[in-house]
């Protein structure tokens, strides 16, 4: 509650110009909007650009802003700096998912879970093994399916929340959820010799 | 058995809703059933439950650098305080304000001082003509101005003098100049002129004629004269905008003077 009022008033110094108050919020909210912005990009660089775009174009339509969860609001802003970064990509066509060779050191999560001091080596690599395997499979999503999948089950938003933030009705969330999540299924049965077993999906044990 | 991929959409968009809580108690009871009989609808629930998890297991990525704003980044430039701008146009308001104030009360007596060297230039004018006593009285005006008090008995007593002197001139010798006396404004101390015992009773009316004429010398010197009030109407009217000006820096300066103590006032 008392983050709430915080907030609250934070946004109305924001408004009135106060940039330290909207950098306050940007410290609160921007490791959310950076993963939301490389779970869709899959691209460390294009979601810190998007991240930051996301931002710049937060404060400069603070005004736009009458109430309402200035999270997903300000998600919004962020999947639509995602979607700018995509379209720029679609016209410049980099190399095919397929042929990527990934190096995992220079992935951000990889240097996180190199520095979990709890995970044994064995469940580390298993732990890796599925998160490319999802993240693989996320990018070949299309990128409204894609949006979906990550605003609700990567960053946890109900469907309301993700509804306000990709400014569509909550019915198209859920479908777009739905489809996304078979699609997903679809995408990791070829990844079943890898997955650990816990966590193997039922067409790789069943006939 | 059903699998995932063969299932209508409408299916599936049901079973992923089951999954996030959003069916109402209808749907929910529906469902429930439908589960009980089909096993291959609950593997494709189950399929469904642990792409969920994998997602929800991802790691959060920590930012690579703070995406805090600086003022180019948003275009524009850092806000200057207001603070020692509003002080330097409000010390410059007051310092206006004091010169037109200064100018305002120099030119008031600037327009004061024509007046009254021509109040004093007539005055020296009906002295050439008028009675003495008129001129004496003049003079006293402009020699002494503290003693106005006593002005108006030494003024009788010098009208009275005038008669007699009025007289003997009317025998014998001509008009008598103002008394060196009176000149220095001594009028009380001035010695009574001597005039002969037996010329006393004869030329009343003579001197009751000479005493109505220095009277009315007497009224002509108080009142304004008619280029005085002139003078007076154009220094009013030349002090009018310098004064408007005075006003209008004054406000200015203190308007100015509380936004810088409000400017000054931390946030």
């Amino acid at each position: 509650m008392a983050r709430m009022l915080d907030e609250q008033r934070l946004l109305q110094d924001a408004r009135r110009g106060d940039l330290e108050a909207f950098n306050r919020l940007v410290l609160a909210h921007q490791s959310a909007v950076y993963n939301v912005a490389y779970r869709i990009l899959g691209d460390p660089a294009a979601a810190a650009d998007a991240a930051q775009e996301a931002f710049i174009s937060a404060y400069r339509h603070l005004k736009d802003h009458r109430g309402g969860s200035f999270r997903a609001w300000l998600m919004r802003i962020a999947t639509n700096a995602c979607y700018d970064s995509l379209r720029r990509e679609k016209r410049r066509p980099a190399e095919s998912l397929d042929d990527v060779d990934e190096d995992d050191a220079d992935r951000p999560d990889a240097w996180e879970r190199l520095a979990d001091p709890q995970a044994g080596p064995e469940r580390e690599a298993l732990r890796a093994e599925l998160n490319r395997a999802l993240e693989d499979c996320l990018r070949r999503l299309p990128a409204e399916f894609r949006i979906a999948a990550v605003l609700v089950d990567v960053e946890g938003y109900d469907y309301q929340e993700a509804a306000t933030a990709i400014g569509k009705p909550v019915g198209t969330v859920k479908s777009r959820v739905a489809r996304a999540r078979a699609r997903l299924r679809d995408c990791l049965r070829q990844y079943g010799e890898l997955l650990p077993s816990s966590l193997r999906l039922s067409d790789e044990t069943s006939p | 058995m059903s699998r995932l991929s063969d299932l209508p959409p409408d299916v599936i968009e049901t079973l992923s809703a089951a999954l996030d809580g959003a069916l109402n108690s209808k749907e929910q009871a529906g469902l429930q059933a439908r589960l009980r009989d089909d096993e291959g609808l609950r593997l494709a629930l189950e399929e469904l439950r642990q792409v969920r998890a994998g997602l929800g297991m991802l790691p959060r990525l920590r930012a690579p650098r703070n995406f805090t704003l600086t003022p180019e980044m948003v275009g524009r430039r850092a806000a200057r305080p207001a603070y020692p701008r509003l002080r330097l146009a409000t010390a410059l308001a007051a310092l206006a304000f004091a010169l037109t104030f200064g100018l305002d009360t120099f030119a008031l007596r600037f327009a004061a001082m024509p007046t009254a060297l021509q109040a004093s230039a007539p005055a020296e004018g009906i002295g050439a003509e008028a009675p003495p006593a008129a001129a004496a009285e003049m003079m006293l005006e402009a020699a002494a101005p503290a003693e106005a008090t006593p002005a108006p008995s030494a003024a009788n007593d010098a009208a009275e003098r005038s008669a007699v002197d009025a007289f003997s001139s009317a025998t014998a010798t001509p008009l008598p100049t103002v008394d060196p006396a009176l000149k220095a404004g001594n009028v009380g101390e001035a010695p009574a002129p001597e005039a002969p015992a037996a010329a006393l009773p004869a030329p009343t009316q003579a001197a009751e004629l000479e005493a109505q004429e220095s009277d009315q010398a007497l009224a002509d010197a108080l009142e304004p004269l008619p280029q005085e009030q002139a003078a007076r109407r154009e220094s009013r009217w030349t002090a009018r905008p310098l004064q408007m000006m005075t006003a209008a820096l004054g406000l200015l300066a203190l308007g100015l003077g509380v936004l810088t103590l409000r400017a000054r006032r931390p946030t």
